[in-house]
């Protein structure tokens, strides 16, 4: 086909009234000439007409056969169809609706779900040439594996690799305190520290001045920043001088080097407020890392696998640079590297064996979500098209092939689908969207700006597509076959409504209306599940009382090595905080409520032979019970006078103690604590027993109990104690004035300050969203199966109006119609029910093994829920069935 | 039949293009034209014509345009395309190799 003929076909379709004139003019003009050729042979004008119409034969059979030779009847026959389809729709207009939101909102939960998969999955990273870019890992002898590398090991890659390109080292980082201007209030502000290759290997460049470059990052070069552009945008209101101003980085003085653009994100999808290089990181003390350690593992490393290399080749001759030989003599057990795995990078998130499982279960919902709406309006349109069947029987008769009547039936389907995907995109667009910017915006500013594309890629569209075009096989096909394969002569005389005809019952239908029972328990147990796991993580029920707690850290987490100045600098800031007339108590602690960081202790009751548990355990200073209302239950607390003498105490919880010493008194027992392997144990003296608590993460199963040991002047020197302070004052205003005492004390260092339940909070938002959504897409879900079922019974019933009719005529009972009318709908819906309960168990056996902290439903609330579904799906029922109880027989039974 | 059908097109076809190979025609002037040509033996079949004419421009083969006919009336004249010239020479070979062919198996056989 080339252009011409194109244009032709294409004007066949669009201007066919055209093309139809042209045609009739064109034969016209032939008759006219044959008439004329008959009347110059003598003929009179009516009789030379009437031969040259006899001698053409049929002039709309010509037109018919021409218009074919175009090849547009076929897309004819399917705009007629898309017509009639419309036509239908447009005249029950509450079908057409109930249809398209229905399917609307299942394809857009689906295209929704879908949208984050790909833009964590599929997407190429925002860099330039995503495609060979790859994750450097570390692989041990011991089958493990890390993506931390020490100094020397990049040194060895960087300098030697010949199979990779562009490799860049990335130090950890950590929030810096920076001063826009020496005389400035100091910033809490998200760093990034990255190679002098960095924005060059990515296209990172700079709308102002210039970006980091190779020489930024030796040792001993000038330290220079650049900013994002929402960094420059906020704290610089975009100044055009931007470039070689002084700012004051951990008490360093730093030059910005430029801005980089808007638009660059890199292969993390957290954008922080200024990048530096890693030498700089390290000389400004951005990163806990030190390069002459060759134990101190701090750099993430990205490269590109060189053009012509495969991953297996580079990955041999990186494991020759990095591999370590057993020194003689070493522990054989010993963890060493033994070589290097490179891992895709190409895309956000590597979608492999764990990954994959853990979208699982989300993936099933949304999907069962489909299924059920999908059986619904399969239920629907087998409705509207049983009622048809009288017509349909008309056509099959007047010689209309099954293939082009499946076909029309189709394309409402179709057109059903079609609305419901360009609604569910727009909606999946929005939602995904909103939640998507109320999520970023609870993750706390010291991690960055997310920067995630959430925009529908071309993947998203085809995949809404496709999913309509399933949706339309799933609901639209099977009654489509199923009503023009009646028989002929029963549908032409109605047969089957006549009395004592069977009403064809399909195992289809029934199968349909199990499966929507079944997966609408399904859906509630989940989201049952959620709410009940919810429940339990509410603010207060941790068995502690944070509301009013504030925490706040002075100096970056330094792992033990806090240099003498900061630990004076923390001293201060404690006993100036303590002073504060807002503060009503405070109190320290090695780790942070409410987070998974908590380090285990394994301790067993002192004297026998020792059988050691382990304990997850703090350090504390007097106060610290006080601070988060732990309540004591027997014993004391540590105070001032025990920090003096710096004798060993410990206070366990209840569970502890049960565990140590059942039975028994556990205030003034001892407790032996198990050292590192060449010390002696350390034997505590238990003082006070404090009840349970859920102190750590939500996701933490802390049941077992706690162990607090009081904090010797060391840990306060050497540790990164945090600040507790309980106070009466609003929790704004004293995170203000702990900030002063920190602007005062020590105005280069960074400090955190925030709520203690904004960590609790950090947790249980995921969570939180996913109980929404789970509970929305199983509220929707329950509505579509009763509508279903609402429908399915109003359908039984008008079908069967006469069989009931008769019933009644002949006596029948409203008990007994009912009966008759629900039966089957009753016992079906006891099946789903049983394969629904089914289901959840295994789904909660499922959910059990990969989330713990997950509530399980017990079997009470299980069979509490089907019940509810139950009474709940028959009133769905019995509502359309009381119709039945109304016939007036003999009026039903005149009707035909 | 099909097959019947096949041989008549293919044959109309043939004759279709080569009166198509000068000036361009209407529909009833290139049925008057094989007919007159053939001396009245070969007859059009007009309600094949048409359909015939739309699918040759389909296939690209001829154009058509609007223009006057000879009575002062808008009639649809139908030209050769480059690709149309080219059929016509496979097909006229074709019919050659055919006729020939024919032609031999009556002689010898």
């Amino acid at each position: 086909m080339n252009l011409h003929t194109v244009s032709l076909w294409l004007r066949a379709l669009f201007r066919r009234d055209r093309m139809e004139r042209q045609l009739a003019e064109e034969l016209d003009f032939h008759l006219e000439m044959q008439a004329r050729k008959h009347r110059a042979a003598g003929a009179d004008a009516d009789e030379a007409r009437a031969e040259a119409r006899r001698e053409f034969g049929n002039v709309e059979l010509v037109k018919e056969d021409s218009r074919d030779m175009r090849h547009v009847r076929a897309l004819e026959e399917a705009a007629q169809d898309i017509r009639f389809g419309a036509r239908l729709l447009r005249r029950s207009p509450t079908f057409a609706i109930v249809a398209i939101v229905a399917i609307g909102l299942a394809i857009g939960i689906n295209a929704g779900f879908f949208t984050l998969i790909d833009a964590f999955v599929w997407r190429p990273v925002p860099v330039v040439r995503p495609e060979r870019l790859v994750k450097v890992g570390l692989r041990f002898s011991n089958g493990g594996g890390s993506i931390v590398f020490a100094h020397p090991q990049v040194e060895a890659i960087v300098a030697h690799s010949t199979t990779l390109v562009d490799v860049m080292p990335e130090a950890r980082c950590v929030p810096i305190a920076l001063r826009p201007s020496p005389s400035g209030k100091t910033l809490v502000t998200a760093a990034g520290c990255v190679s002098g290759n960095y924005f060059a290997a990515l296209g990172g460049d700079a709308t102002v001045g210039r970006p980091l470059l190779p020489s930024d990052d030796r040792i001993g070069a000038p330290p220079v920043v650049v900013l994002s552009d929402g960094f420059w945008a906020r704290v610089f209101s975009r100044a055009p001088d931007i470039v070689g101003r002084d700012v004051i980085v951990n008490g360093s003085h730093a030059t910005v080097a430029g801005v980089i653009r808007r638009e660059f994100v890199g292969v993390r999808p957290l954008v922080p407020d200024v990048w530096m290089t890693n030498a700089t990181a390290v000389a400004v003390g951005a990163t806990p890392g030190r390069l002459d350690d060759p134990s101190n593992r701090f750099f993430d490393m990205k490269a590109r696998v060189r053009e012509g290399v495969t991953r297996e080749q580079a990955e041999a001759e990186l494991s020759g640079l990095v591999a370590e030989t057993p020194p003689p003599g070493a522990d054989a057990d010993a963890a060493r590297i033994t070589g290097i795995r490179l891992m895709p990078n190409d895309a956000m998130l590597k979608l492999d064996w764990t990954t994959s499982l853990a979208l699982a279960p989300v993936v099933i919902v949304v999907a069962l979500v489909l299924v059920i709406a999908c059986a619904n309006l399969a239920n629907l349109m087998l409705s509207r098209a049983l009622v048809r069947q009288r017509e349909i029987g008309v056509r099959l008769a007047m010689g209309a092939s099954r293939g082009r009547l499946v076909r029309q039936l189709l394309t409402e389907g179709l057109l059903i689908a079609f609305a419901g995907a360009v609604l569910g995109l727009v909606l999946s667009r929005w939602t995904v969207a909103t939640v998507s910017r109320a999520f970023f915006a609870s993750v706390p500013a010291t991690f960055g700006t997310i920067a995630l594309d959430l925009s529908p890629s071309w993947r998203v569209v085809a995949y809404t597509v496709g999913l309509a075009g399933i949706a339309v096989v799933l609901f639209g096909l099977a009654p489509a076959l199923q009503v023009t394969s009646q028989s002929l002569t029963a549908a032409l005389k109605g047969e089957d409504n006549m009395l004592g005809t069977r009403i064809r019952r399909s195992r289809f239908r029934d199968a349909l209306i199990a499966a929507q029972v079944a997966g609408s328990l399904v859906l509630l147990v989940a989201s049952g599940t959620l709410i009940a796991s919810m429940r339990g993580f509410g603010a207060n029920a941790a068995g502690l009382d944070a509301a009013r707690v504030t925490t706040a850290t002075l100096g970056l987490a330094a792992q033990g090595r806090v240099p003498p100045s900061l630990a004076s600098a923390r001293a201060t800031f404690a006993a100036r905080v303590n002073g504060l007339p807002q503060a009503a108590v405070t109190a320290q602690a090695m780790r942070p409520l409410f987070t998974s960081w908590w380090p285990f202790l394994s301790v067993a009751p002192a004297g026998g032979s020792p059988s050691f548990r382990q304990f997850a355990y703090n350090v504390v200073t007097p106060h610290y019970f006080d601070v988060v209302r732990q309540p004591l239950l027997s014993g004391r607390s540590f105070n001032a006078a025990d920090s003096a003498t710096g004798a060993n105490l410990a206070i366990v919880t209840t569970s502890a103690a049960q565990t140590l010493w059942p039975g028994a008194t556990a205030v003034d027992q001892q407790l032996r604590v198990l050292e590192g392997r060449d010390e002696p144990d350390r034997i505590y003296r238990v003082v006070g027993v404090a009840s349970d608590a859920h102190s750590q993460a939500v996701w933490d199963a802390d049941d077992a109990g706690h162990i607090y040991l009081a904090a010797s002047a060391r840990d306060l020197e050497m540790n990164d104690m945090v600040l507790l302070v309980r106070a009466d004052a609003p929790q704004p205003a004293i995170m203000r004035a702990i900030e002063d005492v920190a602007q005062s004390v020590a105005a280069d260092v960074p400090l955190r300050v925030e709520p203690a339940l904004a960590a609790r909070e950090l947790t249980i938002t995921p969570l939180r969203y996913g109980t929404w959504i789970t509970t929305g897409v199983g509220a929707f879900g329950l509505g579509l199966a009763l509508i279903g079922l609402y429908g399915v019974v109003s359908f039984t019933v008008a079908q069967r109006r006469r069989d009931l009719a008769v019933h009644v005529a002949m006596g029948a009972s409203p008990r007994d119609v009912m009966r008759l009318v629900l039966a089957r709908e009753l016992k079906l819906i006891g099946v789903g029910l049983a394969v629904g309960l089914l289901l959840s168990t295994v789904e909660g056996q499922l959910i059990g093994a990969f989330f713990v902290p997950l509530a399980s439903l017990g079997p009470g609330a299980l069979v509490a829920l089907s019940a509810l579904l139950f009474s709940v799906a028959g009133v769905a029922c019995a509502v359309p069935a009381r119709s039945a109880l109304g016939l007036p027989p003999m009026t039903v039974l005149r009707q035909e | 039949m099909t097959t019947r059908l096949d041989l008549l097109q293919g044959t109309l076809d043939l004759l279709i293009l080569r009166t198509l190979t000068g000036d361009p025609r209407h529909g009833w002037a290139i049925s008057e034209r094989i007919q007159q040509l053939s001396q009245d033996v070969l007859r059009v079949n007009q309600g094949s014509l048409y359909p015939a004419l739309h699918r040759l421009e389909q296939q690209g083969w001829i154009v058509s345009d609007w223009g006057v006919s000879e009575l002062g009336r808008r009639a649809r004249f139908y030209q050769l395309t480059a690709s149309g010239r080219r059929q016509l020479q496979k097909e006229e070979d074709e019919w050659a190799r055919f006729t020939g062919a024919v032609g031999r198996v009556l002689r010898l056989a």
